[in-house]
């Protein structure tokens, strides 16, 4: 009896305070942000709307749906302008850039799933980098989108990341919802740091860019020549001879997503995209001669086609170190059409 | 087990419960004891004997130095305790760190020795609760403290895991006497808003910035000085909020469970001069190194420079209880040069302006203000930089500024530029704010009911969004 009563006190003094009453609201003000999350989520950041853009237009059925998809990174949106490509190619097909900022091949596998049938050619456009070094893991933050977006992850898509050890690209994969909304939350912080970047980097057209399915060129501005030099001391290290082959866990990453064009009956050509003439100056000359002979042992190896652009662009055709202009994308959209229309004759 | 950890909210729900229970107080303390035993073998089980080996220890000392007035055998009884609890620490924290340095100087001297490293883990919380330890054998040795005849509170007092692995360092002075009347749970609003202020600012704040203060503090050498300074002023404010966290959580749940644990901090980050900030920064380690040190040095009680001396050693000496580094005694070294230059420079006011001149004058305390968190800021960089290259570059960027100021391409991918900025912007409102008016969790504490949880709805939305996904351990751990 004395114990009953000791407890109820306990109990009452824990109610008395509406101790358990705050804990209640903090608990429900955490539910109600975890709900929200998902519907907010799209505000952050513009990699993480244009994302969205392409989800949204892919399974739009108002509009006439491509015929050729293009893939890549930011060197892609800015290098490849799908419009001129439609106007182009022999019969206008209509060509979409699907590419977003550091778009890994995980993620172009993803937005292949969710193609339309009406797709007959892949185009994935790689710089050097994605060549010659180790695949980089998708981080679970860059496979969020994805997933709250509703893009199916297929067998398909997650072995050849099982098969070459990327085991973290497998984790983000396979994440599961609840871990997905957790790791959404970041948009919170990524927002502020995007918006403040919207502001400052007066040479991004980065809004505008994120809702662009042709041509959607991020990087507008050419820099300073000064600025170039600075930015090259800085982020240029000196590729060696032995640095020039070709990444055999990338290589078998190209290859399972040439496999995956095949099942889909599409035409898969990887395009090795224009480098920036002012690498020679910091690699040895070396690094280019067994980097050729690499390129050329893929290309002949390779079940599907690769296209050898690298030396395409002069200096004066990169806005910076990585991306084309306008000018040097439609020297690259010219060559790209001319050599699709010679398939076709 | 972090106290923001589901794990613990599973424990300490489970202790509640049990202590809702037991109606005998000596059952509740035995219950208290088993729950600080398993907090502590949580991070590593076999370290409780550590723990049990300092508890027996002075314990044994202290019954010891209760059963003899003779000063030969009290003094041994003390060296004893003192060697023991030394040797603990010289064991688990210094020994890699001395065995690095004789060998650095046996190489200097010719010799080149080969020598198994140890490898040592440090456990945690060890320079907390060896501290604490030796306090009360040095106050019974005194007789300023009565001998604690029960096992059970002794080791209650050592063990009590709110302060055991990161403190604040409780003197037995002010925890045993707590242990002679039962205790009764109290979950009032004050409790809960202090845990709340703790957790605001351990989870909001300091694992937020501390993104940014290890992107560039990783490398510093790629950045340029207005980096530098806000990633100083980062870690200046991660640390704060990451310990002073700590510290609000612990004595929230400490009071929770019906048990009184001293403030460890008073804004710091206010103080208008070097020993203000020591009045206010980890003030259980600073009052420790006052009484158990500095004072049995001498204090200020034999002349000038005597008492720089003491304010070195001392300060030396508390740099170095942070850790077995060099970069640890230089903080501590220049917060000692700092506390001297300002007795020498109040001692010169003094004579030449008069005393408390100039103390009322707003300018003249806000420019004591900059100055003194100036020199605060810079004594962060060797606490944070451990690599001595990186450190002196560091530095020399802060004092001399590059005026490099390109940022535009800062706010990208792991750096978190601008956010981390909005949330110093943040902390240091509400800082001030609190300075000049009453805290926020005691308007928690004290605002109707029906607003308060409103608050805590809101708080709880804000937690979730800004509750990092990379769990980041307290600072203070590793000390």
């Amino acid at each position: 009896m004395r114990l009953a009563g000791h407890l109820k006190c306990s109990i009452r003094n824990i109610i008395k305070y509406g101790f358990i009453w705050l804990i209640i609201c903090m608990i429900a003000g955490g539910v109600a942000a975890y709900e929200l999350t998902t519907v907010t989520y799209m505000f952050g950041g513009l990699e993480i709307k244009r994302i969205y853009y392409i989800y949204k237009n892919l399974h739009d059925s108002t509009q006439k749906q491509p015929e050729i998809a293009v893939f890549g990174d930011s060197a892609v949106m800015n290098g490849i302008d799908c419009k001129l490509l439609t106007a182009g190619v022999a019969g206008n097909p209509v060509a979409w850039n699907l590419s977003s900022t550091g778009q890994y091949v995980s993620e172009s596998m993803m937005i292949t799933e969710e193609l339309p049938d009406t797709v007959k050619t892949i185009i994935l456009g790689v710089r050097v980098t994605l060549l010659i070094k180790t695949p980089d893991e998708l981080s679970q933050t860059r496979a969020i989108p994805y997933k709250l977006y509703g893009f199916r992850i297929s067998p398909d898509v997650v072995r050849p990341f099982e098969e070459n050890g990327l085991e973290e690209t497998v984790r983000s994969l396979n994440s599961s919802q609840f871990a997905n909304v957790m790791e959404a939350r970041s948009w919170v912080m990524n927002s502020v740091d995007t918006q403040v970047r919207k502001v400052l980097r007066k040479d991004l057209n980065l809004e505008s860019a994120t809702a662009d399915m042709f041509y959607p060129s991020p990087y507008t501005k050419h820099v300073s020549e000064e600025t170039l030099m600075k930015t090259a001391n800085k982020q240029f290290r000196r590729r060696t001879a032995d640095m020039g082959r070709i990444n055999p866990a990338m290589r078998n990453l190209y290859d399972a997503f040439g496999e995956m064009a095949k099942k889909r009956n599409c035409r898969f050509i990887l395009i090795v995209m224009p480098e920036q003439p002012l690498h020679k100056k910091w690699d040895d000359p070396e690094f280019y001669a067994s980097l050729n002979k690499a390129v050329e042992r893929f290309s002949a190896e390779s079940k599907f086609e690769v296209w050898d652009f690298r030396e395409l662009l002069e200096g004066n055709y990169f806005v910076d170190l990585v991306h084309p202009d306008s000018d040097g994308a439609k020297i690259l959209t010219g060559a790209i059409c001319e050599k699709l229309n010679r398939g076709r004759d | 087990m972090l106290f923001y950890t589901l794990p613990f909210f599973v424990f300490f729900i489970i202790l509640t419960g049990l202590m809702c229970v037991l109606e005998r107080y000596d059952y509740r303390k035995i219950v208290l004891l088993i729950a600080s035993c398993v907090f502590y073998m949580w991070w590593n089980p076999i370290f409780i004997l550590l723990l049990l080996f300092s508890i027996v220890l002075n314990y044994l000392v202290g019954l010891g130095l209760g059963k003899t007035d003779r000063v030969l055998w009290r003094r041994l009884l003390l060296v004893a305790s003192l060697a023991g609890n030394f040797g603990i620490l010289a064991f688990f924290k210094y020994a890699n760190f001395i065995q690095d340095n004789t060998l650095v100087i046996l190489k200097m001297l010719g010799y080149h020795p080969s020598w198994t490293t140890l490898n040592i883990i440090l456990p945690i919380g060890i320079s907390f609760f060896t501290f604490q330890g030796m306090s009360y054998t040095i106050d019974v040795y005194r007789h300023k403290l009565g001998i604690c005849r029960s096992f059970l509170d002794f080791a209650l007092f050592k063990a009590f895991f709110p302060q055991l692995v990161a403190g604040p360092i409780v003197r037995a002075t002010l925890f045993l006497p707590q242990l002679d009347r039962p205790n009764k749970l109290c979950f009032d609003r004050r409790a809960f808003a202090l845990f709340i202020r703790g957790l605001a600012k351990k989870v909001i704040i300091a694992n937020n910035v501390a993104y940014f203060a290890d992107f560039v503090f990783a490398s510093p050498q790629l950045h340029g000085s207005l980096m530098i300074w806000l990633a100083t002023f980062a870690f200046y404010v991660q640390i704060y909020c990451d310990f002073s966290g700590y510290s609000d959580m612990a004595i929230a749940v400490a009071r929770m469970l019906g048990y009184h644990i001293p403030v460890n901090f008073r804004r710091p980050y206010f103080a208008l001069s070097p020993a203000d900030f020591w009045r206010r920064w980890h003030i259980s380690l600073s009052t420790w190194l006052r009484d158990y040190l500095y004072i049995p040095l001498g204090g200020s009680r034999k002349g000038t420079l005597f008492t720089y001396r003491n304010l070195m050693i001392t300060m030396l000496l508390g740099g170095l209880w942070h850790g077995a580094s060099w970069n640890f005694v230089l903080w501590g070294g220049m917060h000692g040069v700092a506390l001297v230059v300002h007795k020498l420079y109040v001692q010169v006011k003094e004579k030449y302006i008069g005393v408390g001149a100039l103390d009322e004058n707003p300018v003249y305390r806000f420019f004591c203000f900059l100055l003194c968190q100036y020199w605060i800021l810079l004594t962060w960089i060797p606490f944070r930089v451990l690599n001595t290259n990186d450190m002196l570059f560091a530095m020399k960027k802060f004092v001399f500024f590059d005026f490099a100021v390109d940022i535009a391409d800062k706010g990208l991918g792991e750096a978190r530029l601008f956010s981390t900025v909005l949330i110093l912007a943040a902390f240091y409102l509400v800082h001030t704010w609190s300075q000049f008016r009453k805290g926020l969790d005691i308007r928690l504490a004290k605002m109707p009911v029906h607003a308060a949880f409103v608050a805590c709805v809101v708080f709880g939305f804000v937690l979730f969004f800004l509750w990092p996904s990379k769990a980041v351990p307290f600072i203070y751990f590793q000390f």
